[in-house]
């Protein structure tokens, strides 16, 4: 580090190592900083001014895009790319450190269905409710393993994408002349549903149907799992279970969970009971970063919840009269929702819950 | 660090997989430098589809012509370059940005005049951060160029000369006014 004497604001704002401690902070780095601090306390203002510096550079300079939102774009090109050499034989891969083209499904995924209990066991059984669903799977189905090790793209006949993870099956009925849109998944897919008002697409796991009108979203299914979920990042789907799903059509609503952004619902298998939460990590939905601030300086605090709203299209249900009248000075752009909130909620001495998906916040008035 | 040592920094198997046909290869590069691409297009439009529309031209573009591109190369270097140029030309023929020289480099953040009168006076970190930020704002649009892609893709100044069209002086220059229009603020 002695290099770094006689180093002024200007010097450590170009200095990798600086940049990397400020950017990407870590134990070690604090410690090799704050000794260097101690040891040279001549420099310390200089230092803590880099810091900053460097600070709401980072923080005006990051641009909001999700690691899905990424992927669904390189799936999109990737898909575009087949499309203009459909017929050239396409070569082995030659790169071998190459990561899973899906790796983004253990990350965040937009829905996850997590489960298949006893999936070989039950396969029978299980296929024959689904003969009954779909009013029989008709002698076009057609089934598609994937056995490779790498991520399998599927393009269906309506124009939706599907990518297949490795260990997984997706069976799809004939789609053609207008009829249903329903497939059949056993392990993980990616989904870009093309949009069809008039014929909603299904989605039949283990225990679960999904239905989605359009958007974009991931299905995780893991055998033997003690329970299976679905999570959505962005969009709406409705959520049955099987044994609901026939009286759907008498009424409507009554059995099936509606799921919005950053909502999950699991279906508990020991007692066959449908939950809805929160996400465990909520996200900002892509493409509404803006409505968070860069930072707040005396704002109602009612004003702030509903920024939040907006960005992560969660239900955030509080007295507005009663938080209007709180004042927030904060910077609320970098942390989790779960943060965001216990910060708001220390700063008007609140509390919240969560509470069938959405969060309640229980203030008392700041006028007083 | 020279541009020389940029280039060395780069996976080669990788590069040689990709203009081999591999499509992992493809996707790989792309999700390597996707992120970054989109941080600096964003800046010049808000329209996200927009930017994601040129980044994924860029990307097919760089496919097409994968067997005639050379044994190396400094790839994040190059897509930015690329990038800027196409944001350009896109911007201006759908109208998405005003017809200059240059592409505009939007601002995303307004800070009201009121609040930085409440912060006259005041000391503290936060005050300082809302001023910092108030003053990147006051930048001009190559200033907040120069800083991103110093701060942000850490590329030498040989690289942003290249990148935007300047020369290095040019570069070393900006960087150093920048730097210290900053510093004044804290």
């Amino acid at each position: 580090m002695d290099k770094y004497r006689g180093y002024v604001v200007e010097d450590f704002v170009l200095d990798a190592d600086f940049q990397s401690w400020v950017r990407h902070p870590a134990a070690e780095k604090d410690r090799r900083w704050e000794n260097y601090k101690a040891g040279n306390p001549e420099q310390a203002e200089d230092i803590r001014r880099a810091r900053l510096l460097l600070e709401s550079v980072y923080a005006r300079f990051e641009a909001h895009i999700s690691d899905e939102e990424i992927e669904e774009e390189i799936s999109e090109m990737v898909m575009k790319i087949r499309q203009t050499q459909q017929e050239a034989i396409r070569p082995e891969p030659v790169y071998p450190g190459v990561k899973p083209f899906f790796r983004w499904l253990a990350a965040a995924s937009v829905i996850t269905v997590a489960a298949l209990l006893g999936w070989l066991f039950f396969r029978k059984p299980a296929a024959e409710t689904e003969q009954t669903l779909s009013a029989g799977i008709r002698e076009e189905t057609t089934t598609r393993q994937n056995r490779t090790g790498a991520n399998e793209t599927i393009l269906l006949d309506d124009g939706t994408t599907v990518v297949l993870a490795p260990d997984s099956e997706l069976r799809i009925p004939a789609m053609s002349g207008g009829g249903k849109r329903e497939v059949y998944l056993t392990g993980e897919a990616f989904f870009k549903v093309k949009r069809d008002v008039n014929r909603p697409f299904l989605v039949y796991s283990e225990k679960l149907i999904t239905r989605v009108l359009g958007t974009s979203f991931t299905i995780r299914s893991i055998k033997n799992a003690a329970e299976e979920v679905v999570e959505v990042k962005e969009g709406k789907v409705s959520v049955f279970k099987k044994e609901d799903f026939g009286s759907v059509g008498t009424n409507r609503e009554s059995h099936g969970l509606l799921v919005t952004s950053n909502q999950k619902v699991t279906l508990e298998i020991r007692d066959n009971r449908l939950v809805k939460t929160l996400s465990d990590a909520p996200e900002v939905v892509p493409g509404k970063s803006g409505f968070i601030r860069s930072g707040y300086v005396n704002t109602p605090v009612s004003q702030v919840l509903k920024d939040l709203r907006e960005a992560y299209q969660v239900d955030i249900v509080f007295d507005e009269e009663l938080l209007s009248g709180c004042p927030l000075t904060a910077v609320l752009t970098n942390q989790s929702l779960k943060e965001k909130l216990e910060i708001i909620c220390e700063a008007i001495e609140a509390k919240y819950e969560i509470l069938d998906g959405q969060v309640m916040i229980y203030g008392k008035s700041c006028s007083e | 660090m020279s541009l020389a040592n940029e280039i060395a920094g780069e996976d080669h198997g990788l590069w040689d997989a990709f203009r081999k046909g591999s499509e992992e290869a493809f996707a790989e590069i792309t999700r390597l430098h996707y992120r970054s691409l989109f941080s600096y297009g964003i800046k010049f439009s808000r329209d996200r589809e927009f930017i994601k529309d040129c980044i994924q031209d860029l990307f097919l573009e760089l496919w097409a012509k994968r067997e005639s591109l050379g044994d190396t190369g400094f790839i994040k270097f190059y897509l930015l370059k690329s990038l800027r140029r196409k944001i350009h030309r896109e911007g201006s023929r759908r109208n998405r940005i005003q017809e200059e020289a240059e592409p505009d480099w939007e601002s995303d953040m307004a800070v009201d005049e009121s609040i930085e009168q409440k912060l006259i006076g005041l000391e503290t970190d936060e005050a300082r951060w809302q001023q910092l930020n108030r003053q990147l704002e006051l930048l001009s649009k190559r200033q907040q160029e120069v800083i991103y892609l110093k701060f942000f893709e850490t590329l030498s100044n040989e690289a942003i000369a290249e990148v935007m069209s300047i020369s290095r002086q040019a570069v070393a220059n900006l960087i150093y006014r920048t730097i210290r229009e900053l510093r004044e603020r804290i």
